[in-house]
């Protein structure tokens, strides 16, 4: 790990994004609040529209000109990105900040071999590299992202890799000027089930072995729960839930918190012994965003307080009992889940938290909208 | 009945203009299954593996190049499934119905709902003129969870799991015995995925259908199906009882697909 004294990686407060559309405003980011730290991962997780993937362009400000920005605070190393020179800005974009992007076969030039793409990339960031020196460099960015044979693939063009081949690509591009962040957005949605298991371990290989931290988005609660340390939990813009992976899974807050997890579906469970968790109604239309809590429409215990306003992000301990509407005590049960490890501050944003939403949420399973 | 025996179907390699003609990919090898009236098969592999080429050559879209498939419908007639002749194929299309896997790619954005709905009754053998389709159509759009002010909309108006829902109205124009389903929740969120999921169940009683379900997700093919088939390759390397996989699959390859798979802790 970096220095880690100097605060957070990156810092970001009251984060809006708003998109001038054709059909008016479309509120893609209503208020987000995230904190990067050197050397973890942080996994962002919401389902389409949640505005995930325009909080994560945001944070290097390559939203396009459309887009209406409001940020209040948004620092990198307690540098401000917003008023940041282009210069600065260039040294950040992929440089002090790597991303890779969801589908490695729509984010490469056809035409250039990996060498030449690594070559371009390097330049950019390391002008002083002379092209043995810049050979060597992407041999080595090869090797270390797992690819064999480096020295005879660079000579390869994008379509001779396979999908989760040229997603190691990408990665090594995004390694080439030595981030102290890596945001990854959605890198497996496009690979098959085993192809994501070699990516997730490789991005958790090169955490440990360059001290990076991970700001990895997904809409796999699964998935994200595996790799993350921390997690955000996004929905109609807005962060439901925040805080150390583990609490967030075993003890979540939020009832759409709790409402992803029952949604999900765990391997070996059967139509004929179980009905599903379906939660009834749409996402919600970030042209038309609900005045109150935007899970509320869909919510099992909503009240009337919950679509008046936006409910504020409140803090509570981790550890504190909640959720687990099987064991009214959670802390005491002796087969409760919740690792005694878990500590830290927990954030969300329901009028109702804890075991009555756990309860009613668990209560009406299977309503479906049809 | 669908029976599937030894099927294969190949494509042609577009390696350059002289090699063209000679080298070929099998995308499925001699694959034999049988999906029993009534029964929901599930298959599942990574993407390549010739899951969706094993659906288009059931219901006809392609023609083997080696092996039967022959469909016996509730009535007990045999239709060979990829016969050429227009009237066989008109009949066959009022006895099985594909769904595709993304509802805003497999909609035209032009056209109103029930034009939709009635171009998938057009031209087959159930057409009974504008007005009959009209009325099915209504009942089609309320048998999935829409209602007639839906029939004038197009599909960019609709959410995703909305036009999934016409989608699978579509099918449903024909009355089919028996709906392929091509990864249809895959291109959905989650928490619509079950509503789809739920309303395929739903109507699967309701209408007695027999389904061949798509899907590379394991967790929701084990679930919704009875048997499951896996692929590799374009083989089917592995079949059984949905829940006999889930808890004890024997491929190795199956194993592998399972192992990869991320969980949740469990439920306390």
């Amino acid at each position: 790990m970096r220095d880690a004294d100097a605060g957070p990686l990156y810092d970001v407060t009251g984060l809006t994004v708003t998109f001038s559309t054709e059909r008016g405003p479309l509120h893609a980011v209503r208020g987000v609040d995230l904190e990067i730290d050197a050397g973890t991962v942080v996994g962002l997780v919401g389902e389409s529209g949640s505005g995930k993937s325009v909080t994560a362009q945001a944070l290097l400000r390559l939203l396009p000109p459309h887009a209406l920005v409001n940020v209040p605070r948004l620092l990198f190393r307690g540098e401000d990105v917003v008023t940041m020179r282009p210069a600065a800005l260039q040294r950040l974009r992929g440089g002090r900040v790597g991303m890779i992007f969801q589908e490695p076969a729509r984010s490469f030039d056809p035409i250039y071999s990996i060498e030449r793409s690594l070559a371009e990339t390097l330049h950019t960031h390391r002008p002083e590299l002379d092209p043995e020196a810049l050979h060597a460099r992407s041999v080595a960015l090869l090797e270390e992202v797992g690819i064999a044979e480096a020295e005879r693939r660079l000579a390869s063009f994008p379509h001779q890799f396979s999908g989760g081949m040229l997603q190691r690509v990408m990665i090594a591009h995004a390694l080439a000027a030595d981030p102290e962040v890596l945001i990854a957005d959605e890198p497996t949605t496009a690979l098959d089930v085993t192809v994501q298991a070699q990516v997730v371990d490789l991005l958790l290989r090169l955490r440990a072995a360059r001290g990076l931290a991970i700001l990895f988005i997904s809409h796999d609660l699964a998935l994200v729960g595996q790799i993350a340390d921390r997690l955000v939990v996004m929905y109609g813009g807005l962060v439901m839930e925040q805080g150390p992976a583990a609490a967030v899974l075993h003890a979540p807050r939020h009832p759409y918190t709790r409402a992803l997890l029952d949604a999900h579906l765990p391997l070996g469970v059967h139509y004929t012994e179980q009905p599903l968790h379906a939660i009834p109604g749409n996402v919600p239309d970030p042209l038309h965003p609900e005045p109150g809590c935007p899970f509320a429409p869909r919510c099992a215990v909503a009240e009337g307080r919950c679509t008046r306003a936006i409910p504020p992000l409140v803090a509570e301990p981790a550890h504190a009992p909640a959720a687990r509407a099987t064991s009214s005590v959670a802390a005491a049960a002796p087969h409760d889940p919740m690792p005694a490890a878990v500590t830290g501050i927990v954030h969300h944003r329901c009028l109702l938290p804890g075991t009555k939403a756990s309860l009613a949420a668990a209560a009406a399973p299977g309503e479906a909208a049809c | 009945m669908l029976t599937l025996d030894a099927v294969s179907k190949r494509f042609a390699l577009k390696a350059g203009y002289f090699a063209a003609a000679r080298r070929h990919v099998y995308a499925v090898r001699e694959v034999s299954l049988r999906i029993a009236a009534g029964e929901t098969y599930g298959l599942v592999g990574e993407s390549g593996s010739g899951k969706t080429t094993t659906a288009r050559l059931a219901v006809g879209m392609y023609r083997p190049d080696g092996g039967a498939i022959t469909y016996r419908d509730r009535a007990g007639d045999l239709h060979e499934v990829g016969r050429s002749g227009a009237r066989a194929r008109r009949e066959l299309r009022t006895r099985l119905a594909y769904v595709f896997q993304d509802p805003a790619r497999s909609l035209n954005p032009r056209m109103r709902v029930e034009s939709i709905l009635l171009a998938g009754l057009r031209y087959t053998a159930n057409w009974r003129g504008v007005e009959d389709g009209r009325s099915r159509a209504l009942a089609a759009l309320e048998s999935v969870g829409l209602a007639a002010r839906h029939l004038s909309r197009r599909p960019p108006d609709f959410s995703g799991g909305q036009r999934q829902r016409v989608a699978i109205a579509r099918a449903l124009m024909v009355q089919p015995e028996t709906l392929i389903c091509d990864e249809i929740v895959s291109a959905l969120d989650v928490s619509i995925r079950s509503q789809i999921l739920d309303l395929l169940q739903h109507l699967r009683r309701e209408l007695g259908l027999t389904l061949m379900f798509i899907s590379h997700d394991l967790a929701v093919v084990t679930y919704f199906c009875d048997r499951v088939g896996v692929m590799q390759d374009g083989r089917l390397v592995e079949e059984a009882a949905a829940r006999e996989l889930a808890a004890n699959p024997r491929h190795g390859y199956t194993q592998t697909l399972y192992a990869a798979v991320p969980k949740l802790p469990a439920p306390g």
